[in-house]
Formats: C-alpha cells, structure tokens, sequence
C-alpha cells in the first residue's frame, strides 16, 4: 500500500477510534455499560464456579493441616459467641431501661460482579449498579453476614468500582471485637493477608481474635468483620505492635455483593 | 467502515471474555493477557495498525474502570504499544512465532520498567506496603502466559485468516 494512502488510513482509523471513545466515555457509556453487564454476568459466574471447584481440589491436598487450624479457630469462636451473646442480652436490657430509639442509619444495595482486575488477589472489581442506586464513592461493601470486603472507589450512573481491602491502598480503621476504641489501621500487603498497623501497646490483642470495623469512618458502620488475628509482633523502629490477620471473605468466590448505603 | 467496526466489536468482546471469564478463573489463569496477545499479533504478525488501537483502547478501559494498579494506564499502555510497533517492524519483523512473542515480551518490559518507576516512588516517597516478590513474580507470570496465548493464536491462525488480512 503506498506510504501516503497508508497515512491517510491509519488517520482515518484514529479519527474514528477517537468519535468512538468520546461517544462512550461522554454519551453512551450508560448505556453501552448496561448492555455489556448482561454479558459479563454470566462470563463472571462461570469464571467463578471454576474457581469455587479448583479452590476445593487445591484445599484437598492440604486437608489435614487446614482442618487442624479450622478447629481450632472454631474453638476460640464458640468462646467469642458466648461471650457475644451475654453482651448482646446485656445491651438489650439497657437499651429498654434507657428507652432507646434505634435508628437504622444504613441500607444496602445488592449488586452483581462484571469484571475483575487481573492481579494476583483480585484487588478491584467493577459492580453493575452505581450512583442512580445511591452508592457513593467510599461506601462500605460486604458479603453474606457483614464481612467487609472492600470499599467504593469510583462510580457512574449505572456502576461502581470496588476497591478490597487487600488492596495496598486502602486504609480502615479497626478494632478487636468485644472493644470499642480504634486500635490500628489495616492495609492489604498481598493477595490474602493484612497488616494491622500503629496498635497501642497496651492493646489486649491476641492470635485468633476477631477483627471488626471499629466506625471511625464516616461511612463505615462499626461491627463489620475483617479477619482473624494470626501474629501479634512489634513494629521495627516503633512504639506500636503489628497485627497480620487473615480475611474472612474471599471475593473470588463470589459473584453477589451488598453496598452499604446511608439514608 | 466495516473492517472498522469489526475491529472494535472483536475488541470488545475480548476485553470482555478477559476482564469477566479469565479474571474470575483460579491461580494463574486469572492473569491470561488475552487483549495484549491479541493486539501484539495483530501489529507484529498481520502487520495491522489495529492491534496499536487494541492495546490503546485496553489501557484506556483499564484506567477508566480502575482495573489496574499502574496509574496512567493508557498511557503505559500506548508506550508499550509504541515499543511493539517500533521492534515489529525494525528489529523482530520476522511475522514467525518467535517475531511475535519477541516484540510482546520487549512491550511488557516497557510496562515493567513504568510500573517498577511507579511503585519505586511510592516506596522512597509514600507510605504504603511494596511487595516487590510479588511485582515480578506477577509480570513473569504475564510474560509466560502471554507466550502460551500467542502460540495458540499461531495454531488458530490460518484457519480465521480471512477476519484480519495479512498486508
């Protein structure tokens, strides 16, 4: 093909590319989003049901180990619950002594995965629902009963873009359950591990307790379970201890999420 | 017209079956850099411009959806792009196997070098965690699969060589 003809076609490819773009990222994109979730649904839950068989093959070859720290961790549990139970019935009586007006600050919206970021870890994921459900960046996301996975980073009209708490980016205030104070910020440092940072050293916190979120963010409800506890050390070159816990949830096994809301 | 808009749908659907299906697949599958084998094979092997566009567009989508940890990912994208062109037709321009794999593996090092420039500034200068194990072994990991992939876009090759033309 001659050099100027050849010019004059990729020029025109370019050309086209770019009135494309500019009207999906400004004109069409909601819709275009929306026409595309109804595709991508179902590519995600196939993607996942593999993931969900091959997690179960992987753990197989690991069985012994893992059900040896499942039960111990189930122990430590059934100690928490008990202990959760008296402070639940003790917290009802309270309140109907003070007669207390319980305000539901939070609703959710439920919301389907479409994609997935290709890093190890999976540390963004775009949701088909977004700011015309009222999801606003920084809302909290979770799963089946309150497990925190992530949060809100970005929205449109009609999706949003979560970030995990795996992410090393992203920052949550923490306590341990049972507590109240905030006693550090957990940040991602792989693909399914945390680093709790800056905790007091007076700080009651052990192997196996129960990470929560502890409120101190505006739009973060407190009692959403993080992880597990599973090494307590000091910091280098610091006062604070530093805390590795483990997540509850893991988001590649799952298709469905909850965005938390305020009303 | 047509050639054009053909272009942009196969773009789209294999942006799709990436960013939905593989990313959702276990371990190491997960990673498949399906779009960026295809745009090399387009640019190196077909000799297509498109593939320049596809590889564009796929960090473009990626900063707009927040779907990568490199920042300005349309424009580490577009500069791993200008390095396959360049090497695709002055250095590796043999349209084999080994042409192709080549000039791929020469554009993920340019993402490589702007994504470790980038984590390198967060860690002299921010303060979030680096895994840096796990930056390399992420990118090696890439580089494999993107291999494997275009040796299976190779062996598909004549059969679907009518949908892009070799020029």
């Amino acid at each position: 093909m001659p050099s100027r003809l050849r010019r004059t076609r990729i020029f025109q490819i370019i050309l086209i590319t770019c009135t494309g773009l500019f009207v999906f990222l400004f004109l069409l994109r909601d819709v275009m989003e929306k026409s595309l979730h109804f595709f991508q649904r179902p590519l995600v839950s196939a993607g996942t049901w593999i993931y969900s068989k091959a997690a179960f093959l992987e753990d197989s070859f690991t069985l012994n180990q893992e059900l040896n720290r499942v039960r111990n961790q189930l122990e430590h549990l059934a100690f928490e619950r008990v202990k959760l139970e008296e402070l639940e019935q003790e917290n009802q009586q309270l309140k109907e002594a003070l007669n207390f007006l319980e305000r539901n600050m939070f609703a959710s919206v439920s919301a389907s995965i479409v994609s997935r970021s290709q890093i190890n870890g999976s540390s963004t994921f775009v949701i088909d629902q977004g700011s015309e459900e009222g999801i606003q960046i920084g809302d909290p996301v979770i799963v089946k009963d309150g497990l925190l996975i992530g949060k809100v980073l970005n929205t449109t009209p009609s999706s949003a873009t979560i970030q995990t708490i795996t992410h090393p980016t992203l920052a949550t205030a923490v306590s341990v359950l049972g507590q109240t104070q905030t006693i550090g910020i957990v940040e991602g440092i792989s693909e399914r591990l945390l680093k709790l940072r800056f905790i007091p050293q007076d700080t009651q916190i052990a192997v196996n307790d129960l990470v929560v979120t502890s409120g101190l963010e505006a739009r973060v409800p407190s009692g959403l379970f993080i992880g597990l506890v599973n090494d307590v050390h000091p910091e280098a070159n610091s006062p604070f201890l530093e805390a590795i816990i483990e997540p509850m949830a893991d988001v590649r096994n799952s298709t469905i999420v909850h965005v938390l809301i305020q009303l | 017209m047509t050639r054009v808009i053909f272009s942009f749908l196969s773009f789209v659907t294999v942006f799709v079956v990436e960013t939905s299906f593989l990313s959702s697949l276990p371990s190491v599958f997960s990673l498949i850099p399906l779009v960026f084998a295809f745009g090399v094979f387009l640019l190196q092997h077909q000799g297509l411009f498109d593939g320049f566009i596809w590889i564009g567009l796929y960090g473009l989508l990626l900063q707009t959806f927040d779907l990568s940890t490199i920042p300005f990912a349309f424009f580490s994208y577009t500069i791993a792009a200008v390095g396959v062109l360049f090497t695709a037709r002055n250095i590796f321009s043999n349209r084999s196997l080994y042409g192709v794999v080549a000039s791929g593996i020469a554009g993920y090092f340019i993402l490589l070098f702007l994504h470790g420039c980038f984590l390198l500034f967060l860690y002299l200068f921010g303060d979030s965690f680096v895994s840096w194990k796990w930056f390399v072994w992420d990118y090696g990991q890439k580089i494999l699969l993107f291999s494997l992939t275009t040796c299976v876009l190779f062996i598909l090759a004549w059969p679907t060589r009518n949908l892009f033309p070799v020029r």
